[in-house]
């Protein structure tokens, strides 16, 4: 332990140069820039980085990358806050809250808010990082195909019946749709074209990124545009920065935050979308003030910040511990590591001891960085919301059509995106909420590897996907959401809850 | 909206369906020795299935409440039609589809986007201006922000992002 | 991190970057090269490439971008290349053995003469089982095999990669059965074994030395027909000890182009893996540490290098009842 402080405290008095700080301050910056932009991801801007970082040395190589991605995952939460666009998948969780409260006229208090726990979000993550790192990369290696099988199903189910509070059959509806959609093109074992009739460029399937611009982007456009005009609330800019007070006042929420998007992180391939959405969730479950989630809750869009910047430290745990990446992000990191020289492994504790703390030292300062230009840059970006929507809307579409081409050069994809934005306009006028949608995009994939994979392994045998203890665990959970989402069930069982309790006050 | 869930639902059962006698269709390789678990048609089956079922509960739902009673809705349509909501959004919708679909790929990307931001603008703020005086400044200040938008996402995208634009 | 592999990397960086000059070549490429991987980010193809575009980028003076398009055993990326125009802009990279099976088991229609190979390593398969199986040697992995029919577990990166032709040529050379997992990539495949989900796996040396090193994996043996040895995990015995002769499955990797390619291009990348990848260090040193052997070659001789592989994958795959067609039908002949 005490070894660990040492290496700590080396890394950090190695960085503590002007030229690794300047460093630092400018690769957050262009992260968060990455991170707001509609159209441009995390992913996109680390393996960016990683192509123009190659002929630097290890250390300032990664220390960028690192800053990259912490700025791209609180980035996109800006987007989501200020405009109901989030910037990248982590932060559809982020609009729920974050876009009634700027509606509200308080979008500075969002947004401090928002960046207080994505700050406090990192730096929990990096405390797991620092401390458990081995022990917590073997729970990773605990899910299995069974396992992943559940998780995209609860991931779905979770956030259906989150975003359509009244009426989860319908977030449900956009969920499933969301994973039917992913079925569309090449599946992933014998490269069968589904759903393809012959199409070439169908069978190449609907890009994520292209189907969450359209959805959140253009038909955020085409909603916009239909209004009369904003109803916005102006006026006083209340406190940009985040009260001591209130950050103590939801204390729990942001360790238990923290902690869950820590864990989402760790699992391979459902990385931060779903830290945010789990702890979003969770918090809400906890909260005292549950009826203002969805409507401007600054619990709820804190829950959801934090749970996605911990996922960020949560998924470099693996990647230095076992080489296997928890998102998309830090597979690019994965990979930059091992073209730098570092193998990271099972043997990195013993082959390279001082480069988990400098992991750790980089991420301390990232969300520093992340801290200075949250507050820095607040004010300057509530300006967004003073320009006037005819003149903000067509640059946003700019922005969306070509970061939709960006991906691969298709015009296929630009295709797409208006696609699926006419699709979400329609299904959003009649309160279909869109996040589902896109969650079922990310986890089709893994849903139809992980059953047909599980299937082969158990020979068709359905039991192992109820009775391996964390497989029980998320189809429980899975089942309660649903039962408990029926809202004959939920006065039943609430009906039921209050004489138990002796009185008529539960609800 | 009980009215418009009624023929949402039916269309969901229609899209689960469809979905699911696709699936039944799909191939096999019952000749390729392939594990009879790993054929590409179980989840978008499974998936088709359980839309079908939502879908039936949202109409059958919003049958209830007195949805299955269409008729009146095309006047209503048709009514709608002429409000400023509908107007604003076919304006938006043109342009927007007409820029990504029409003038993206057919001429340079700086031409197409100048074009888009400013007749956007213009197009949007033109029956807010009274006079002429007004008028003449809302095209001005569209074609300058039409100019300084395709400048900077060029440069950007091409130049820092390194992407390949149309 | 003042590692000695990063002192050596930066010392070779700016060695190499001396004599760095791209006007040198008969094409200049005016904007960035793409190379798609058909693999997801992180696995062995993908780091490889990223070390080969860093060589290229110093050659031709441009930026290399290096994209991960996965899916169906690597014909999803492929096939994009393909269908972008035929430039030099846009390149795939990988095992080029793939190419000449993908029309077998109807995965993409292609032949392996349509592309243009540049090749810069080659590398055996291992068998590796998880520690907490009971098989200690080769011997009793495949008396397990006999004992229980297509019961073990095996995973692979798919139909046609090297762990699915490996675990196909040890099998029908033994008349034995098994289960086939198949993943997204090599590191998903090794990773499912470490965490027990399969019990063997047997992919590709680079993809599993790192976790056999740290004793999470067994290596039960290589796939080759003499022993080699490996840092940190000492000398291991051939497969052919216990099979005897099994068809070739050594992998060749690199990149590849539609091989009709504008002959300045063609004639640009002959000159650099002629002057600079041939001898290159980085390439070397990273080939060395990943438990394969670095190798280059382009034009005929690597058409030549990786022929008797395909041809042994084709008519493996072939016995497996995998195929749509017989490899004859391609005119590739019986080995």
């Amino acid at each position: 332990m005490t070894e660990g402080l040492g290496y700590l405290a080396g890394a950090l008095v190695e960085f503590a140069a002007p030229e690794p700080l300047f460093n630092v301050l400018w690769a957050t910056l262009l992260g968060i820039a990455v991170g707001m932009l509609p159209g441009l991801t995390a992913t996109l801007g680390v393996a960016l980085m990683t192509t123009l970082t190659f002929r630097m040395g290890a250390q300032d190589a990664i220390l960028i990358l690192i800053c990259m991605y912490v700025g791209a995952i609180y980035g996109g939460g800006r987007s989501a806050i200020l405009l109901n666009i989030p910037g990248t998948p982590a932060s559809a969780a982020a609009t729920l809250d974050g876009f009634p409260l700027a509606r509200a006229g308080r979008a500075g208090r969002a947004m401090g808010i928002a960046t207080s726990g994505s700050v406090l979000g990192t730096l929990i993550g990096m405390v797991f990082l620092a401390l458990l790192a081995p022990v917590l990369a073997d729970f990773a290696l605990a899910f299995g195909a069974f396992e992943f099988f559940w998780l995209a199903l609860f991931g779905v189910v979770i956030a259906g019946r989150l975003t359509a509070l009244g009426d989860p059959l319908k977030g449900w509806l956009a969920g499933f749709l969301g994973l039917l959609l992913a079925m569309v093109g090449q599946e992933g074992i014998h490269a069968y074209g589904r759903f393809s009739f012959g199409h070439a460029d169908l069978a190449g399937g609907f890009g994520l990124l292209p189907a969450l611009v359209g959805t959140f982007g253009f038909a955020e456009i085409l909603s916009v545009m239909k209004n009369p005009a904003y109803d916005l609330v102006r006026g006083k800019v209340d406190s940009v920065i985040p009260r001591l007070r209130e950050v103590l006042r939801y204390r729990w929420t942001i360790v238990r935050s923290g902690v869950i998007g820590t864990f989402m992180g760790l699992i391979p391939g459902v990385g931060e979308d779903m830290g945010a959405w789990v702890s979003y969730a969770a918090a809400r479950r906890a909260s005292k003030e549950r009826e203002r989630f969805g409507t401007g809750s600054i619990e709820g869009l804190m829950s959801a910040e934090t749970g996605n910047s911990a996922a960020v430290p949560g998924a470099i745990i693996p990647v230095l511990t076992l080489a296997v990446p928890g998102s998309a992000p830090s597979a690019v990191l994965l990979a930059a590591m091992f073209i730098h020289g570092v193998r990271p492994g099972p043997l990195i504790m013993i082959e390279f001891p001082g480069f988990v703390y400098e992991v750790v030292a980089m991420i301390l300062l990232a969300s520093l960085a992340i801290l200075l230009w949250g507050l820095l840059l607040t004010r300057p970006m509530l300006a967004v919301l003073r320009v006037p929507r005819e003149k903000l809307m067509p640059v946003i579409f700019v922005l969306c059509t070509i970061g939709s081409f960006a991906i691969a050069s298709r015009i296929f994809d630009v295709w797409v995106m208006l696609g699926f934005g006419l699709l979400g306009f329609v299904l959003r006028e009649m309160k279909y909420p869109m996040a589902p949608l896109v969650l079922g995009i990310v986890l089709g994939d893994i849903l139809d590897k992980s059953l047909r994979r599980g299937l082969v392994l158990s020979d068709g045998d359905p039991t192992p996907f109820l009775i391996r203890p964390i497989s029980a665990v998320l189809a429980a959970v899975t089942v309660m959401t649903i039962v408990l989402g029926i809202p004959a069930v939920r006065r039943g069982a609430g009906r039921l809850l209050g004489r138990l309790a002796g009185g008529g006050s539960a609800n | 909206m009980i009215k418009a869930d009624f023929v949402t639902g039916l269309i969901f059962v229609a899209l689960g369906l469809g979905a699911l006698a696709e699936s039944l269709r799909m191939p096999r390789f019952e000749t390729l020795s392939v594990n009879p678990y790993t054929v590409p048609g179980i989840v978008p089956g499974m998936l088709g299935a359980v839309i079908a079922v939502l879908g039936l509960l949202l109409a059958l739902r919003s049958a209830r409440a007195g949805g299955w009673r269409l008729g009146g809705e095309v006047a209503r349509l048709v009514a709608l039609r002429r409000s400023g909501a509908a107007r604003r959004f076919l304006l938006a919708f043109v342009l927007t589809v007409g820029y990504a679909a029409g003038l993206i790929g057919t001429v340079p990307f700086w031409l197409a986007t100048g074009v888009f931001v400013f007749v956007f603008i213009a197009a949007f703020e033109w029956p807010a201006a009274e006079d002429r005086g007004r008028r003449r400044r809302v095209l001005a200040l569209a074609a300058v922000e039409a100019a300084l938008v395709t400048i900077a996402v060029t440069l950007v995208f091409q130049e820092v992002f390194l992407v390949r634009l149309p | 991190m003042r590692s000695v592999a990063f002192v050596a990397f930066a010392a070779l960086a700016a060695l190499v970057a001396a004599p760095a000059s791209a006007g040198d070549y008969p094409w200049q490429p005016t904007k960035p090269i793409t190379i798609i991987v058909p693999w997801a980010a992180g696995g062995s193809t993908d780091q490889v490439t990223r070390v080969l575009a860093g060589e290229l980028e110093l050659a031709l003076g441009q930026k290399v971008v290096v994209i991960n398009q996965s899916g169906a055993s690597g014909s999803i990326g492929k096939r994009n290349v393909w269908r972008a125009p035929h430039d030099g802009y846009t390149w795939a990279a990988g095992a080029p053995k793939m190419l000449g099976t993908y029309k077998l088991v109807g995965l993409f229609d292609t032949a392996i003469e349509d592309w243009l190979l540049y090749l810069d390593a080659v590398t055996p398969t291992l068998i590796g089982v998880n520690p907490d199986t009971p098989y200690q040697t080769m011997g009793e992995l495949l008396d397990a095999m006999r004992a229980r029919p297509g019961q073990v577990s095996v995973a692979t990166a798919g139909v046609g990669s090297s762990g699915h032709t490996t675990i196909e040529a040890i099998t029908q050379a033994m008349g034995l059965t098994y289960k086939n997992v198949s993943y997204d990539g090599g590191n998903p495949a090794v990773i499912a074994t470490v965490a027990g989900e399969t019990e063997v796996t047997t992919q590709l040396s680079t993809e599993q030395i790192e976790m056999a090193r740290a004793g999470r994996l067994r290596i039960l043996a290589v796939v080759a027909d003499r022993p080699i040895e490996m840092v940190g995990l000492g000398v291991l015995p051939p497969i052919t000890d216990w099979t005897g002769p099994i068809p070739n499955t050594l992998t060749h990797f690199g990149m590849f182009a539609p091989a009709d390619l504008p002959a300045e291009v063609i004639r640009t990348f002959d000159m650099i893996w002629e002057e600079r990848i041939s001898s290159s260090q980085a390439l070397n040193d990273y080939a060395e540490d990943r438990g394969t052997v670095f190798m280059a070659a382009f034009g005929d001789a690597a058409q030549e290098a990786v022929a008797p592989t395909v041809r042994a994958d084709a008519w493996t795959l072939h016995a497996a009842g995998r195929t749509v067609m017989s490899p004859e039908e391609l005119g590739i002949p019986k080995p």
